[in-house]
């Protein structure tokens, strides 16, 4: 099951992850830096999203990942969260800093942006991939 | 093994090392050792959800863009002026000032702009620059009245020039100086003049004279300061070594009545500061916000 139309869909992915990062960006404040990084993050993303794209496609090629809708999606995902653990543990970033008498919702309030981030791109990526 | 079964286990192991990171946070460095939190400080409330007790109420001014740093309370009306940052991108570069005036209902009820390359300062309520003085924050006049200018040409000697300071100086409420702000030309050469005014019964003289220019106090604070301790505290996380957030819990009494509030803060020993009105000491502005207390209408 190889990706069809791969340059299409990348565009495709590239342009969603685009307005999808500038409408949130640009709904939360409107300061004059915040404006600024909407410029420069604009066009990051774009690329960003699709180079990475790409690199899936190219990871299939060379039979790294399966091609498949579940390990499309599952192998980048866990990879980005256990890179971010051990990026955390290198560089020596509580993910929280010491966060104490939180309950366990608490917690995971603090957690959950990175991690439903990473889940919505990756499974919008390998679902636009899978698609005939 | 087939690619499937590689990608399988890759996914295993990688989600397990994530969620044992996660659980290791939450269950290795999730305590801080106090007491239970006593039941009676459960009704106290933050600020923005507006405590209010049986004749006094706290509510925020209608405006996120204020100066907070200081405010200027009328001798002799309910109002507060606080300065505003709303123009513009960057409030240094802003060429206006723009100063709003709150009733003691919080409503906005007057506004002054003035220009940021006249540096007007504050003294005695009195807005005041090189050349004009403007008694809006008192009386809500807003015109540019000029100095009583003792010798506008500044041709007396030094000898009377020093007297006159002296006696003013010794009459004034308050007095303030600008420096080098009169030229006088003399041929080839120019010699400059410093300026002092004096505030003596609401009117501002000023008297041009060399070398009598002292570097002036900085601003006066508000008058009616009061502090309060809280009367307890929750700790909540700790950020590093000796960091704590923590929940204070703070009885602000005014008249008879009691204001039950909590504010999160990064030390035990916070103090919750504010300011009461000459006018009317029931209404008051807490230091570093945009909250004032009033009565309940």
């Amino acid at each position: 099951m190889k990706v069809q139309n791969p340059v299409l869909k990348s565009l495709f992915c590239a342009t969603a992850a685009t307005l999808t990062f500038f409408i949130i960006t640009s709904s939360v404040s409107e300061s004059f830096n915040q404006t600024m990084g909407i410029i420069i993050g604009v066009p990051i993303t774009f690329i960003g999203t699709f180079v990475y794209c790409f690199l899936l496609i190219f990871l299939e090629q060379v039979k790294v990942i399966a091609p498949n809708f579940v390990c499309r999606f599952s192998v980048p995902f866990s990879f980005c969260c256990i890179a971010s653990v051990f990026y955390c543990i290198l560089n020596n970033i509580e993910i929280v800093d010491h966060f104490q008498q939180f309950s366990f919702t608490a917690y995971w309030l603090e957690l959950s942006t990175p991690f439903l981030v990473f889940f919505i791109t990756h499974i919008t990526i390998a679902g636009v991939f899978t698609v005939k | 093994m087939s690619l499937y079964r590689k990608n399988l286990y890759f996914v295993c192991i990688s989600l397990l090392l994530t969620v044992c990171y996660i659980l290791y946070g939450y269950f290795f460095r999730n305590f801080i050792t106090q007491p239970d939190f006593p039941k009676e400080y459960l009704t106290y409330k933050n600020l923005e959800n507006k405590p209010a007790s049986n004749h006094f109420e706290i509510i925020k001014l209608p405006d996120d863009l204020l100066n907070l740093s200081n405010f200027y309370f009328s001798p002799i009306s309910e109002t507060v002026v606080i300065q505003s940052n709303k123009n513009g991108f960057s409030y240094d570069h802003d060429p206006l000032r723009l100063y709003y005036k709150f009733n003691i209902q919080g409503k906005l009820i007057d506004s002054l702009i003035v220009n940021s390359s006249d540096y007007y300062k504050v003294r005695e309520k009195y807005l005041i620059s090189e050349d004009n003085y403007i008694s809006w924050i008192i009386d809500n006049d807003s015109t540019r009245h000029k100095y009583t200018e003792l010798n506008p040409k500044a041709d007396w000697d030094t000898d009377r020039t020093f007297e006159e300071f002296e006696r003013l100086s010794k009459k004034a409420s308050s007095v303030y100086y600008f420096k080098s702000v009169f030229t006088k030309y003399n041929g080839d050469t120019e010699a400059f003049f410093d300026k002092a005014i004096f505030l003596i019964n609401q009117k501002w003289y000023a008297l041009y004279g060399k070398k009598i220019y002292v570097y002036p106090e900085a601003e006066e604070q508000n008058e009616e300061q009061k502090t309060i301790l809280p009367v307890y505290t929750h700790k909540l996380s700790q950020h590093g070594a000796n960091l704590l957030q923590v929940d204070a819990y703070y009885n602000l009494i005014i008249k008879n009545d009691t204001l039950k509030i909590k504010r999160e803060v990064w030390s035990d020993r916070s103090d919750l500061v504010y300011y009461c009105s000459p006018a009317n000491p029931e209404f008051c502005i807490i230091e570093g916000t945009n909250f004032i207390i009033k009565p309940k209408k």
